[in-house]
């Protein structure tokens, strides 16, 4: 059982999310692009076990921003006729805004009996399942009333509006409902069968404060597995405990109060007075017991192993609940939290084994590490940015993603998140590229990714992913002889947010030797060395061509030094790297 | 498609949740073994067994009433997907016997969204069978439903299938046809309703019908009474030789007296007649009938209240004229109650006023309270008082061995309630009719 598709509209930053979903979610973003919020808002349809967890009611900062300013937009310019009762309550209603979170729900087999009751509609041969958490007006006359008591008293105009938006948009008339897409009922029975569990990012003191937020889910583990034989000791064990404790502190030894009083009858009426058992229920006694590290207590664990710890304990506990459960949508910040290379990696296949093997799981989890970006499922992947959501699985065609996996060290962070990134193909450019940027410290913030051909897609997805973000993306291809695909590529260079140049040759060598007088600062450094000394630019050209790696590496190496003075870029390089540094200038 | 066919006392739950426990082992755990009955008492009855079993009855057996089966798992999920509408609530309140104010006041609840129980099977058919008029997209919407219940479906079981209407015997069919493994266990000579469909289903797949002849609760002495009644497969055979028959005569022994004297378990009539009181079905709501009519016409009164206040206020209206109608035995004075404060046209009065039961007749110290065979089906007694009608006694007396219809089919039921004694209280009708000296002579054989 999975979400194949979720629908957001006005939740915080996420003013309109529609995508589609693969079996595991990873999101990926820079920070304050939404994640967070895309991870509470996928679990807005779903119930929890946790009812100290966020209330399904929002507030009004939950509603997005955009989407408030339209409303008082709506409202400044309509205010006369609000005032007037030119206006009704229909048309009102149309101006309110509403939060909603809808889910498709796509069952395999046997499971499809739960969801029979999201039923929807038939599309394709296939019925559509889903449910929609809304957060809408439950009566549009009592906010009309509101509003209208509010633009009665004064006239509304941007500078005093801040004064009043509250008033003006009374979000506690606002009510919430989980229902079926197509706005029917759907019976708690349903519902119940659907559950998340979430891991925010604020959880490094879990271990230390008094309501462990690792308990829960230990106590939840001890609660299931504990058989009834178990339960019975236990309840034995604390009569035992209490009998020991009423045997110690004899009440009448704590409290005597039969001697002083002057009442008659006092004495056997107080001599009643007893302590009982208050067996507490199971969940209070398994309460009090807490997480450990060996002999420590988990609280004296580094940040990372407490993550660690709470992780598996928390999915450990989820296990147990398969019976009862069709759907568990597990959302978790960033996995990775505080933890070294190799308890990073443990968590990693953990994670995965543990989504394999349980299909009711559905794992969702944002991330900055390219530990949890599994190159054989991009299919994963989900690109937040500035409120707008890029689902890798709805953008890409399967050939674009056996593409991407072919691509050694695919970094997706560097690629999409740099401020400046250079693509290029091959060893020699990017040994060339690598040692000019590191001689120049101005061009220190220029990220260098070498990339295997094909960037169409890859500027496709980054022009999205960038939009209005002031990253700037340089590329530099190989020529190759295709004429089209040059011409394609350069549809995308528009100097603004992309540069894309083209070699004139097949190799590196004679663009570099045909550019400024880089021939003979070569010949004056290396003539002796590499036997240049004699060579016209062409036999130069050749003769390198046709030398050990180790020469390019040695001027390389010189480059990045300063030894060559004068030398230049090849143009299609140096146009990328201006067109990269100019923005920086602009920027400051 | 298995029919199993057992008459009465067979052990027929019991056999059937055997069924369920083996079956539930064959199957593949993920799907679900769906066991129908017809009555709440008879799902009970069900689950007390499996619980026998499996003191937890587990998450893949769903034990349910026919009508709960039909709209859970049927109609609720899939109806709207073919035909648009959804339905949000179940009426069982009890329908006009005319046919006409019947279809009227089923049409006027499902315009307000809500499906009266008793076209429940019809309702379903439409979602699994057919309906005239289907559209080319309608049926390939059906196909893709029915692949989906195909998925989590591993068996249906059916008990008192004899109780099957000719909807849901179309739904069995077809059920079975997607392969769906069915288990039916009924006995044709029970069904009081005359539907005759599970007759229908026995000579369709007769290779399929099973015959379980023993009887675990008749003495056999009753067994060679109600064996009169049966064809050659379905005769019954006892392994108690004790057990009692006694007749008594109406002209000898007064009723109360009789009862009095013997103090019966379950004492039962063809159906209400004269003094004989059958209260079984004052299980009917009129509470929840009278709210239901009502809600329409608050509606329109007051269109600008909200749908539950209505239902809040129609509920409550309701329970004031059904206590005025108990109070001054008038319905008019229960409708002027309404009418007071309601704007009311002579349609809707008709209708209302005609929700609130007669009062009978005859003073209530002579009235004798009995139960009807309808309700008694299924039931059992250590002594049984059958108190016979001429309805029934031409079948009992006469030996024209006619086609089973369901008068015949009570006759078989009152024969085989008891556990140990059982009396005939032969009313004066019957004596009139059929003779003392007959009746005797009738008896002698098994007295």
């Amino acid at each position: 059982m999975k979400i194949t598709h979720v629908k957001i509209r006005n939740y915080r930053n996420l003013r309109d999310i529609d995508i589609g979903l693969a079996e595991t979610v990873a999101i990926i973003g820079e920070n304050n692009s939404g994640k967070s919020n895309f991870l509470k808002a996928i679990t807005l349809p779903f119930l929890t076990d946790d009812n100290t967890h966020i209330s399904k009611k929002l507030s009004w900062i939950d509603i997005n921003n955009e989407t408030k300013k339209c409303y008082y937009k709506k409202i400044i310019l309509n205010q006369n006729k609000i005032r007037n009762d030119e206006i009704t309550v229909e048309q009102f209603a149309e101006f309110l805004p509403t939060v909603s979170v809808e889910v498709n729900i796509q069952a395999s087999g046997a499971e499809e009996y739960y969801v029979k009751d999201m039923s929807y509609a038939i599309e394709d041969g296939e019925i559509q399942y889903g449910i929609k958490y809304e957060f809408t007006p439950k009566n549009f006359a009592d906010i009309f009333r509101v509003v209208k008591e509010v633009v009665s008293q004064t006239e509304i105009n941007d500078a005093n509006l801040k004064e009043v938006k509250m008033n003006l948009l009374p979000v506690e008339y606002y009510n919430y409902s989980i229902k079926v897409s197509d706005g029917s009922n759907v019976s708690y029975d349903t519902l119940r069968m659907f559950k998340y569990e979430a891991l925010e990012a604020e959880r490094d003191d879990f271990s230390k404060t008094k309501n462990q937020l690792g308990s829960k889910f230990l106590v939840d583990l001890l609660k299931d597995r504990l058989s009834d034989q178990d339960k019975l000791k236990i309840e034995k064990e604390y009569s035992h405990f209490f009998e020991a404790l009423k045997e110690i502190s004899d009440i009448n030894d704590i409290i005597n109060w039969q001697e002083t009083s002057e009442l008659k009858g006092a004495k056997k009426f107080f001599s009643h007075i007893n302590i009982l058992p208050n067996m507490p229920p199971m969940q209070s006694i398994l309460s009090s017991v807490r997480l450990g590290y060996s002999e420590e207590e988990l609280s004296m664990q580094g940040l990372g192993h407490r993550n660690l710890v709470l992780l598996f304990v928390l999915i450990n506990s989820l296990l147990g609940k398969e019976t009862d459960i069709a759907l568990n949508v597990l959302t978790i910040e960033e996995p990775e939290a505080h933890l070294c290379i190799n308890n990073t990696r443990l968590m990693v296949s953990f994670l995965k084994a543990f989504t394999d093997k349980n299909k009711t799981v559905q794992l969702f989890y944002s991330t900055h590490s390219t530990e949890f970006i599994n190159k054989m499922n991009l299919k994963n992947v989900v690109v937040l940015h500035n409120g707008k959501a890029y689902s890798f699985a709805d953008e890409l065609e399967d050939e674009d993603f056996a593409y991407l996996a072919k691509n050694p060290n695919l970094d997706l962070f560097k690629l999409f998140f740099s401020k400046k990134c250079i693509l290029f193909e091959g060893i020699s450019e990017e040994l060339l590229i690598r040692s000019y940027i590191d001689s120049k410290e101005t061009l220190s913030d220029i990220e260098v990714l070498s990339f295997h051909k094909g960037f169409k897609k890859i500027m496709n997805i980054w022009k999205k992913v960038n939009e209005g973000s002031g990253n700037k993306l340089g590329i530099i291809r190989d020529y190759d002889n295709q004429s089209n695909a040059k011409k394609q590529h350069d549809k995308y260079n528009d100097d603004k947010e992309i540069c894309v140049r083209t070699t004139e040759y097949y190799t590196l060598e004679p663009e570099i030797v045909n550019t400024g007088d880089n021939y003979k600062i070569l010949k004056n450094k290396y003539g002796d060395v590499f036997g240049w000394n004699d060579m016209t630019d062409d036999q130069l050209t050749e003769a390198w061509k046709n030398a050990k790696a180790t020469d390019m590496f040695t001027i390389c190496k010189d480059l990045a030094s300063g030894e060559l003075e004068g030398f230049q870029m090849p143009k299609h390089i140096q146009d990328v790297i201006d067109f990269l540094s100019q923005e920086s200038e602009e920027v400051l | 498609m298995e029919i199993n066919i057992a008459g009465a006392g067979a052990g027929k739950t019991t056999k059937m949740s055997d069924k369920i426990i083996l079956l539930r082992n064959q199957i593949d755990a993920e799907k679900k073994i769906f066991c129908v009955a017809f009555t709440n008492s008879a799902v009970d009855c069900i689950r007390r067994k499996l619980c026998e079993h499996y003191v937890q009855i587990p998450e893949n057996i769903i034990v349910s009433t026919i009508h709960s089966f039909l709209y859970r798992e049927i109609i609720k999920p899939y109806y709207h997907l073919l035909y648009g509408k959804k339905y949000e609530k179940i009426s069982i309140a009890e329908l006009p016997q005319d046919a006409k104010y019947k279809n009227a006041k089923i049409k006027r609840l499902d315009d307000m969204n809500v499906l009266h129980q008793t076209v429940i099977p019809e309702h379903a058919k439409w979602v699994l069978c057919k309906k005239s008029k289907d559209t080319k997209n309608i049926k390939d919407g059906r196909q893709i439903i029915k692949n989906a219940i195909v998925k989590y479906c591993g068996a249906i079981c059916i008990d008192e299938v004899q109780d099957i209407d000719k909807h849901m015997q179309e739904i069995i069919e077809e059920l079975s046809g997607m392969e769906i493994p069915m288990i039916l266990m009924g006995d044709p000579k029970q069904d009081l309703k005359g539907f005759k469909c599970l007759r229908n289903l026995m000579s369709i797949y007769e290779q399929n019908v099973r015959y379980i002849s023993e009887c675990h609760r008749c003495p056999q002495l009753h067994l060679e009474l109600s064996n009169r009644l049966v064809d050659k497969n379905e005769k019954q055979k006892s392994e108690k030789d004790s057990g009692q028959l006694s007749v008594y005569y109406e002209s000898e022994i007064d009723c109360h007296t009789l009862i009095e004297r013997q103090k019966y378990d379950l004492m039962y009539i063809s159906q209400k007649q004269g003094v004989y009181e059958t209260h079984d079905y004052k299980k009917n709501n009129i509470r929840e009938n009278l709210a239901e009519e009502l809600e329409p016409l608050l509606f329109e009164n007051h269109p600008t209240k909200d749908a539950q206040t209505v239902k809040k206020v129609a509920y409550y209206y309701a329970g004031k004229m059904i206590e005025k109608y108990r109070n001054t035995g008038k319905k008019k004075d229960a409708m002027a109650l309404l009418s007071k404060c309601e704007k009311i046209d002579s349609r809707r009065y008709g209708i209302i006023i005609n929700i609130f039961e007669d009062e009978s007749p005859i003073k209530q110290e002579d009235k004798i309270f009995v139960k009807s065979i309808d309700y008694i089906k299924g039931m059992e007694g250590e002594k049984c008082l059958f108190i016979l009608t001429n309805d029934l006694a031409a079948y009992l007396f006469n030996d024209n061995n006619t086609e089973a219809n369901k008068t015949k089919n009570k006759l078989y039921v009152a024969l085989t309630r008891s556990l140990n004694e059982l009396s005939i209280y032969i009313l004066k009708e019957v004596e009139n009719k059929y003779t003392k000296k007959r009746i005797q002579d009738f008896f002698e054989r098994y007295l």
